[in-house]
């Protein structure tokens, strides 16, 4: 009887192992993403990282506009940190020169290169969900990649609001590609109710004002059924509403 | 004295492509012609509406906001009340990592607005 429990202790101890294994950062993970295509249409591949200190976490994503097999420098190196330790916590953009999924400190300024694109047209709150496409033909995702995105995902909504770092603001005046477009029509917030129940400023579901300037973004989380969320739907009104605003009115 | 030249020339290339910017625009009952050049006495642009057998021309001034990634032109129509007026809209076709720029190509949608009604438009721009 003794023997029995140990043993089932032990596959307890070792289940738990297993599940608990691929949780612990600095592990990648390859997907083509659901969301992001390139100009022609085509499939977009992300590497993905994940590392945690007790003040920050760091996101690095390899993206790859040429296919899962592109030479390494075609792979553009981009990575955004959350500081944990500022509530609301804050988020630093960094586009860094191609390269592996490393993070150091120290060579940052020497790697950080002009964004390729506004950062803010859909990263209105820091790290965005990770949306592998499921059916891929390319990178069918792993049981074990599967619940490292779920957990990673998991972290990212539990940060709730996360405003961009204020240097960017800085950085954007003399900024050839800004982090974001600060004119006043491109800022005009979305205010259609449902909405507004989670994209707003403050408040336990806050994720921050959605702006015209993000309506690519909204116009894929809509069209592709992420949003709204279960539970929450829009009424015909807040439907036509939403339209006008995609079409810029 | 080649950047000043070189600066000139693309400013009035700009100046006179702006200048000949005409917009078709369509939904499913009615067609809008937007000419920003047809100078007036009192205004500088005339939009037309052609609804079936009707046709109806406005003229008014446009405003212009370009906030580089969105474009957005109003154009007030005489006597500028603010009661009817015309607005476009013009942003880029495609948007995301790597691919919200200029090889996307662009979308421009009208709002025209008669009192209290609202009709709504796909367009091309003619350059």
């Amino acid at each position: 009887m003794k023997q029995a429990l140990a043993a089932a202790f032990v596959l307890i101890v070792c289940l738990l192992g297993l599940l608990a294994a691929p949780l612990l950062d600095d592990q990648e993970v390859f997907l083509e993403s659901r969301e992001s295509k390139t100009v022609g249409g085509g499939p977009v591949f992300n590497r993905i990282k994940w590392f945690n200190s007790k003040d920050k976490d760091v996101w690095m994503m390899n993206q790859s506009h040429h296919g899962p097999h592109a030479e390494a420098t075609a792979w553009d190196r981009l990575a955004i940190v959350v500081d944990k330790t500022k509530t609301p916590k804050v988020a630093r953009f960094y586009q860094l020169k191609p390269g592996p999924l490393e993070w150091d400190e120290n060579a940052i300024e020497s790697s950080t290169r002009p964004f390729r694109i506004s950062c803010f047209l859909c990263h209105n709150n820091g790290p965005r969900a990770i949306r592998p496409n499921e059916r891929s033909s390319f990178g069918p995702l792993s049981l074990t990649d599967r619940w490292k995105i779920t957990y990673w995902n998991l972290r990212i909504k539990l940060y709730g609001r996360v405003k961009p770092d204020q240097v960017h603001d800085q950085l954007d005046r003399s900024a050839q590609t800004p982090f974001r477009f600060h004119g006043s029509f491109a800022n005009e917030p979305l205010r259609v109710a449902v909405c507004l129940t989670c994209h707003n400023e403050s408040g336990f579901l806050a994720r921050g004002l959605l702006r015209r300037q993000q309506m690519a973004t909204i116009k894929f989380m809509v069209e592709s059924g992420e949003m709204p969320p279960r539970g929450f739907g829009l009424s015909g009104e807040e439907k036509r509403e939403l339209a006008r605003f995609l079409d810029g009115f | 004295m080649m950047k000043a030249a070189s600066a000139t020339l693309l400013g009035v290339f700009l100046a006179s492509g702006a200048a000949h910017a005409d917009y078709h625009c369509l939904n499913k009952d009615m067609s809008l012609d937007v000419k920003e050049n047809h100078m007036t006495r009192l205004s500088n642009a005339s939009v037309t509406l052609i609804n079936g057998e009707q046709t109806k021309t406005f003229y008014g001034s446009i405003e212009a906001v370009d906030d580089f990634l969105l474009q957005k032109k109003v154009i007030d129509f005489y006597p500028y009340q603010g009661e009817e007026m015309l607005t476009l809209v013009t942003r880029p076709k495609f948007c995301g990592r790597g691919s919200c720029d200029d090889g996307g190509g662009t979308v421009t949608n009208a709002d025209l607005k008669l009192g209290e009604e609202h009709i709504y438009f796909s367009c091309e721009w003619k350059p």
